[in-house]
């Protein structure tokens, strides 16, 4: 009872009684009224909800730029002398994505989620089906010369499902493999060769194989701990089929629109698992799944305890950003390069996960709220989201945006979106990608040998969807 | 007066009645309507029968689940009920004010909120060389030890045990102050050891009560992993503590992304939901429990 009595005394200040609340348009009718200055008579507010994700804070530009472009309408609006304001709401979230997913889940299904917010893009295909997200094509095509001519090509292919565009990039990524210089330089490495990694895995010379091999020779000679040869994410991810992708598998039957399991590739790739891990050759700790990602991972690889970590390029400005490494540092003993071919002579890999923002089906403002985002993905405002926080651009301009190019790292690693491939597109992916991550961990925990996690992995697949994946070199 | 009764009646029960119809019964049939769809992220209610059950049976962890349950309410039953006998049993042969103290001391974990109980343990038995009992260790000049990581089970035991001995202990000591003291007394002009008053006198006086702490806190333990979900979620390796509750809510609510089956996870509930009605039996039985509740066949 005094929760309700209090309650009912903390009401949120609301707008006065007798306030129009109405959609504001800005068309050329706003512009040709300006030479009068009439002022609309009632006071217009439109509130837009939006909600965008990290974990990490360094992303959180991802939601000030959604602010800034409501801002920047509304500024528009003053100087046409229209009393009215956009307001954009909502949070940005830094919470687990399993934690996000779940209240945007439930939002989504309950029909009040917000009108914008932020996802991974291979989610267009789930959301989509479900009808919970407004395909874009018409707003795009009107709003084309807006600055969506100037987004670059290969990023439509990450929101288009079943022909239609149903998102807006917001940023990409790349997935390097990090790697120690001065643990490489203790393994007798010179100079020459650990600038040279790079370039050796772009023409195929030093494979995923090789790559294992030099770990655990680290862990032989003592450069590292045992276990702290090759470190991974410890929770499930997209990084998870980079592996399979390196020795050439492929994940998605576009025609069919089914997903694709290699059998005899996942064998190579549980084999090579299985290598590394404690049984083998001591690369991988069989206590790295159980660990937190930001209070024991990240520490461990900013002390430069572990040769090769399988990241992403946000994790150097969350290093720099919240783990206290400096940038002086990041250069003098980090390295990075694409994922090594499975096959020597082979081509290196890397996935992008493009993050989009999509509308919600059940927005009033959908219109409103696309305009936003337009106004958000420009070229500065994004720019600046991704030198914040080491994402890469998605627009032409934005490369050669003079805030984005003196940025030393995002240039260094520009090049390895030519190599990036994409997650599939399909309403069950998320599955395929939880049963990849399930069975390493079982191979790593010492459950499961290859043989037994290629039958795990089978049966997993096969049950859980049916008839949306086709098996190959079963 | 017949109406009057009934209306009584019904007013006064009317209200429990609708708590367990609603919060209780309504969402145990909904689980199981559930375990037969292919509910999933996609939300669509689509009825694929057995599908679930049978997945279920063939799943190469279920073992490890069910053995996983089986060491936890073991150990947690034992340390409930051995830790609430014994805290009982010294709160009554203290006096008055230090056994209220003591009884009050072993209520606050289970007052306390589970996410700061969980929280404080943590920090008390952090494998890190900064926990409470690590730090301790290293200033009197031993080595760290890593609890949670080398001793998972019995770190749960203790968290879990804390929470869970204070009903024990409540029930048990008002057990025990209700043991006419003529018994006791004409023990000790016998001579008996206090030893032999507790387990030749106290323990067998208050057998239907330990019967019943015990039945109700297995069917307790069973569906509990709010603790577990906490503290150690499952690990520290592959599915070290991972109990057959927690599997199922991860399987439903914890997926990262896009992958949550919530009709898969309602089937494993309902496993749990038929295990737990048979053990409920069982136990109906093995206790007699219906003679404890019964009226008693003499009258005193």
């Amino acid at each position: 009872m005094i929760g309700v009595a209090g309650g009912s005394l903390l009401r949120p200040v609301e707008a006065p009684p007798g306030a129009v609340t109405r959609t504001v348009t800005v068309t050329s009718t706003v512009v040709q009224q300006m030479p009068q200055q009439t002022p609309v008579t009632a006071p217009t507010a439109m509130s837009i909800v939006a909600w965008t994700q990290g974990p990490e804070r360094e992303s959180y530009y991802r939601q000030e730029n959604l602010i800034e472009a409501a801002k920047r309408v509304t500024k528009i609006l003053r100087i046409a002398g229209v009393s009215g304001e956009v307001r954009l709401e909502g949070e940005y979230s830094t919470a687990p994505w399993s934690d996000y997913r779940r209240k945007l889940q439930l939002a989504l299904d309950s029909k009040t989620a917000p009108d914008i917010f932020m996802e991974s893009h291979f989610a267009v295909a789930a959301l989509s089906d479900a009808g919970w997200i407004v395909p874009l094509d018409d707003l795009i095509r009107t709003y084309w010369d807006w600055g969506y001519n100037d987004i670059i090509d290969s990023l439509w292919s990450a929101v288009k499902y079943k022909g239609k565009i149903w998102a807006i990039p917001q940023d990409t990524e790349a997935r390097p493999i990090f790697y120690r210089k001065d643990l490489l330089a203790k393994l007798g490495w010179n100079k020459d060769q650990i600038e040279d990694l790079p370039n050796k895995i772009l023409k195929g010379d030093f494979t995923f194989d090789d790559m294992l091999e030099t770990a655990a020779e680290a862990v032989r000679k003592g450069v590292v701990e045992p276990g702290y040869g090759i470190w991974h994410r410890p929770n499930a991810g997209p990084d998870w089929p980079i592996p399979y992708l390196a020795y050439g598998g492929t994940l998605y039957d576009e025609g069919s629109n089914k997903l694709v399991a290699d059998l005899s590739i996942w064998s190579k790739v549980f084999e090579w698992f299985y290598r590394a891990s404690m049984r083998q050759s001591k690369a991988i700790s069989d206590k790295l799944i159980g660990l937190d990602f930001n209070r024991d991972v990240h520490p461990t690889v900013v002390a430069g305890k572990v040769l090769f970590w399988f990241g992403g390029t946000w994790h150097k400005g969350q290093w720099v950003g919240s783990f206290g490494l400096k940038e002086e540092d990041f250069w003098k003993y980090y390295g990075f390069a694409l994922y090594p071919p499975g096959q020597r002579g082979g081509k290196p890999v890397t996935l992008s996960q493009p993050l989009v923002y999509m509308i919600s089906s059940n927005s009033k403002y959908v219109e409103a709220a696309f305009m936003i985002v337009t106004l958000a993905t420009d070229a500065y405002l994004n720019a600046r989201h991704a030198v914040n926080s080491a994402h890469l651009a998605i627009r032409y301009s934005e490369l050669s945006h003079p805030e984005y190019t003196k940025d030393r790292f995002l240039a260094e690693t520009g090049y390895m979106v030519k190599y990036a491939l994409y997650q599939p597109n399909h309403p069950r992916w998320g599955i395929y990608q939880q049963a990849i991550f399930d069975v390493i961990r079982g191979i790593e925990g010492g459950a499961l040998d290859p043989g037994r996690a290629v039958d795990t992995f089978k049966r997993t697949l096969e049950t859980q969807l049916g008839g949306d994946i086709i098996f190959k070199g079963g | 007066m017949k109406n009057d009764k009934v209306f009584f009646i019904a007013g006064f029960l009317g209200l429990p009645i609708a708590v367990v119809i609603l919060f209780l019964l309504a969402p145990a049939m909904l689980t199981i309507i559930i375990s037969f769809t292919g509910l999933d992220h996609r939300l669509r209610w689509e009825y694929v029968g057995l599908e679930n059950y049978r997945r279920i049976l063939t799943d190469p962890n279920m073992l490890l689940f069910i053995a996983n349950t089986a060491m936890f309410v073991a150990g947690t039953l034992a340390f409930n009920v051995g830790m609430g006998l014994l805290l009982a049993l010294i709160s009554t042969h203290v006096i008055e004010p230090i056994g209220y103290l003591v009884r009050a001391i072993y209520l606050l974990p289970r007052v306390t909120p589970s996410v700061v109980f969980a929280f404080i343990m943590l920090w008390i038995f952090s494998p890190l060389d900064s926990g409470v009992i690590n730090s301790t260790l290293i200033r009197i000049g031993f080595n760290p030890i890593p609890w949670t990581t080398s001793f998972p089970w019995l770190f749960l035991f203790i968290v879990n045990g804390l929470v869970g001995c204070s009903l024990g202990m409540l029930i048990f000591t008002s057990a025990i102050k209700s043991i006419p003291s003529d018994y006791i007394i004409a023990a000790k002009v016998d001579g008996a050891p206090y030893i032999t008053i507790i387990f030749k006198i106290i323990i067998p006086m208050i057998k239907g009560h330990i019967a019943f702490v015990t039945a109700y806190q297995t069917l307790s333990l069973i569906t509990s992993f709010e603790y577990i979900l906490l503290t150690l979620d499952g690990g520290p390796g592959y599915y070290t503590t991972e109990v057959w509750a927690l599997a199922a809510f991860h399987k439903a609510f914890a997926q990262y992304s896009l992958s949550s089956q919530y009709g898969y996870a309602a089937a494993m509930t309902s496993f749990l939901m038929v295990a737990a009605a048979i053990l409920t039996i069982l136990y109906w039985r093995a206790f007699r429990l219906r003679e404890m509740i019964s009226q008693p066949k003499i009258e005193v």
